[in-house]
């Protein structure tokens, strides 16, 4: 069994990492097997920081050959190191997994050696899961940059999902900051696995600021009020605070009768934004003053000012990595 | 005003519809017989459950309301709400006066209540797929206690008996009293007051110890928000999840 001090050096080495789901797989449970995956997701508990634990989020081990500089795992850090070898991997996630205290494994690695004898051991721990344990549960792999093709291959024909860090924007950024990494070694496992449809990027995931269609939206005042009980569902998108659901429910019940302001409340609408842009039944419950419409609008985006700070210490790195040269 | 008491249960809630159709009364309000408080000037008619009028309703219901019509009622009638089995009954109603499938009319007050209802049992149900937790003992089996908002032991046992496969397991909800075993193959319901002593398996506090360990390292100390915590894992639900107990 593996001991409380390299659990804790192993977890704290994987935490930051933003991927937590456990959603988009629905695999079954084989005979004699234990496990299956739930398509929507579930999260087993939640820390006191407000983020869902639902995967055991885990390094195989943080005793890196590499050192970039902007890892905390790279070699010249004066940091506690450990490695859990895969059998002891396997043990956590079972017990855990019975005790339904996770709905699976998140596994990554610092560089064990070489690339390739990394990727050999997320595969063994992986396979061994899969096949000596019969487990069904969510799996998710980080691929090793420059592993072997077939090593990510085959591992991501057993596990449910799998992704690749991208570090660094340009291809001089990464020789300065990751020299034993190179662009290729990077981009070219993700493109294979696009080929393969396993190819999934937490970048992929991120949304963007503010949604596209808001600014339009308030220039076109003319376009809006529109009446919930005859417009059509693209116009109904259209309105600010009316998503995919509402505007289903809407279509559904006004089929049925006349929607009041009171059913859309009744229904779970949010109408904090949408009040402005409606009619109900021909009744106008918002505010015509622009002025308000626009702070209900912006009050979702953070207004205080604050500044990023720079990875690189002098000001003419700063500006040469602000223009994309570093 | 005429008050329906029945045992609140799918049977009993078809018995209350019989009646209610054949004798031509519409009550005010229905009840379940254990959450019943008498209330001044009404008129209270308890209706005993008789097994041979329940098909006929059901399959009246399922006839205009669809396939899922009795199986959503049921799971309704789970609910803690004290005005659930009138949810319940008013949706059913409905349907079978209106002799069509009704669950599309969000407007309508009777049909929003059901559905109301009928999602706060189902996002529980959710909610504990995730926060059960399970010791392991002695002999292998692994014992679960909880105590729920709404009676849901019977609709999260298939999930765990998908996933645990052979794995003998026992839910115990300590607020009812209710039990659900399973020995691997078959699961069994029922009612116990005893209170379960177990005899841990040998590795059973270390691995508890390891969750433990594992929870508080995987939180960032810098970023505390307990309030969105609290919101996605209410502070009643900890009392049986060893990480926060």
């Amino acid at each position: 069994m593996i001991d409380e001090n390299r659990l804790i050096i192993l977890t704290n080495g994987a935490k930051y990492d933003v991927s937590c789901s456990s959603s988009g797989s629905s695999r079954q449970n084989t005979p004699r097997g234990i496990g299956n995956a739930s398509y929507a997701g579930i999260c087993h508990s939640f820390t006191q920081d407000g983020r869902c634990v639902s995967l055991l989020k885990i390094l195989m081990s943080n005793d890196c050959v590499y050192d970039c500089k902007y890892c905390v795992n790279r070699r010249s850090n004066d940091l506690p190191r450990a490695t859990a070898s895969p059998d002891e991997l396997c043990e956590l996630v079972i017990a855990f997994y019975k005790r339904n205290y996770i709905e699976g494994l998140f596994l990554s690695s610092a560089i064990i050696k070489t690339p390739d004898h990394t990727m050999e051991l997320l595969y063994e721990t992986v396979k061994k899961l899969r096949l000596v344990y019969r487990f069904n549960g969510y799996i998710h792999v980080k691929g090793i940059p420059n592993a072997d093709k077939l090593l990510i291959e085959r591992t991501g024909l057993i596990a449910d999902r799998m992704s690749f860090n991208i570090e660094l924007p340009s291809e001089t950024s990464l020789n300065l900051l990751a020299p034993q990494k190179s662009k290729d070694s990077i981009l070219k496992p993700m493109k294979m696995l696009a080929l393969d449809k396993y190819y999934d990027s937490p970048f992929k995931r991120r949304k963007d600021f503010l949604p596209a269609g808001q600014t339009t939206q308030l220039r076109n005042l003319g376009f809006f009020p529109v009446e919930i009980n005859t417009a059509p569902l693209e116009t109904l998108l259209r309105v600010p605070g009316i998503g995919m659901k509402s505007a289903a429910k809407i279509i559904m019940a006004r089929k049925h009768s006349i929607i009041t302001y009171e059913d859309l409340k009744r229904m779970k609408v949010v109408l904090k934004r949408a009040a402005h842009f409606i009619t109900c039944n021909g009744k106008y419950i918002g505010t015509r003053d622009e002025k308000t419409i626009k702070d209900l609008l912006v009050s979702a985006e953070n207004t205080i000012n604050a500044e990023q700070l720079s990875m690189f210490g002098t000001n003419n790195a700063a500006l040469s990595a602000l223009y994309g040269e570093l | 005003m005429t008050i329906f008491i029945i045992d609140q249960n799918i049977d009993g809630l078809m018995c209350a519809l019989y009646k209610s159709f054949t004798e031509k009364i519409y009550p005010c309000k229905v009840y379940g017989a254990h959450v019943y408080q008498p209330e001044l000037c009404t008129n209270t008619v308890r209706v005993k459950t008789d097994r041979s009028n329940v098909e006929r309703v059901k399959k009246a219901l399922i006839n205009y309301g669809g396939d899922n019509i009795v199986y959503q009622l049921r799971v309704c009638l789970l609910s803690c709400d004290a005005n659930a089995a009138y949810h319940a009954f008013c949706y059913a109603h409905k349907t079978l006066t209106e002799r069509r499938n009704v669950s599309e009319d969000l407007c309508d007050i009777f049909v929003s209540n059901f559905f109301d209802t009928l999602r706060k049992v189902y996002n529980e149900k959710h909610r504990m797929n995730g926060f059960l937790r399970f010791s392991e003992t002695a002999g292998g089996v692994l014992y679960a206690q909880y105590s729920p908002d709404n009676d849901i032991t019977e609709l999260i046992v298939p999930h765990f008996s998908d996933r645990l496969h052979d794995i003998p397991f026992v839910i115990h909800d300590i607020k009812r009293n209710r039990v659900a075993v399973s020995d691997g193959r078959t699961v069994k319901y029922g009612y116990t007051d005893l209170s379960a002593k177990i005899n841990p398996s040998r590795n059973e506090e270390a691995f508890a110890l390891l969750w433990k360990r594992y929870f508080n390292t995987v939180n960032i100390p810098e970023r505390k928000n307990t309030r969105q915590q609290d919101n996605y894992m209410p502070r009643r639900y900890r009392k049986y999840m060893n990480e926060t107990y």
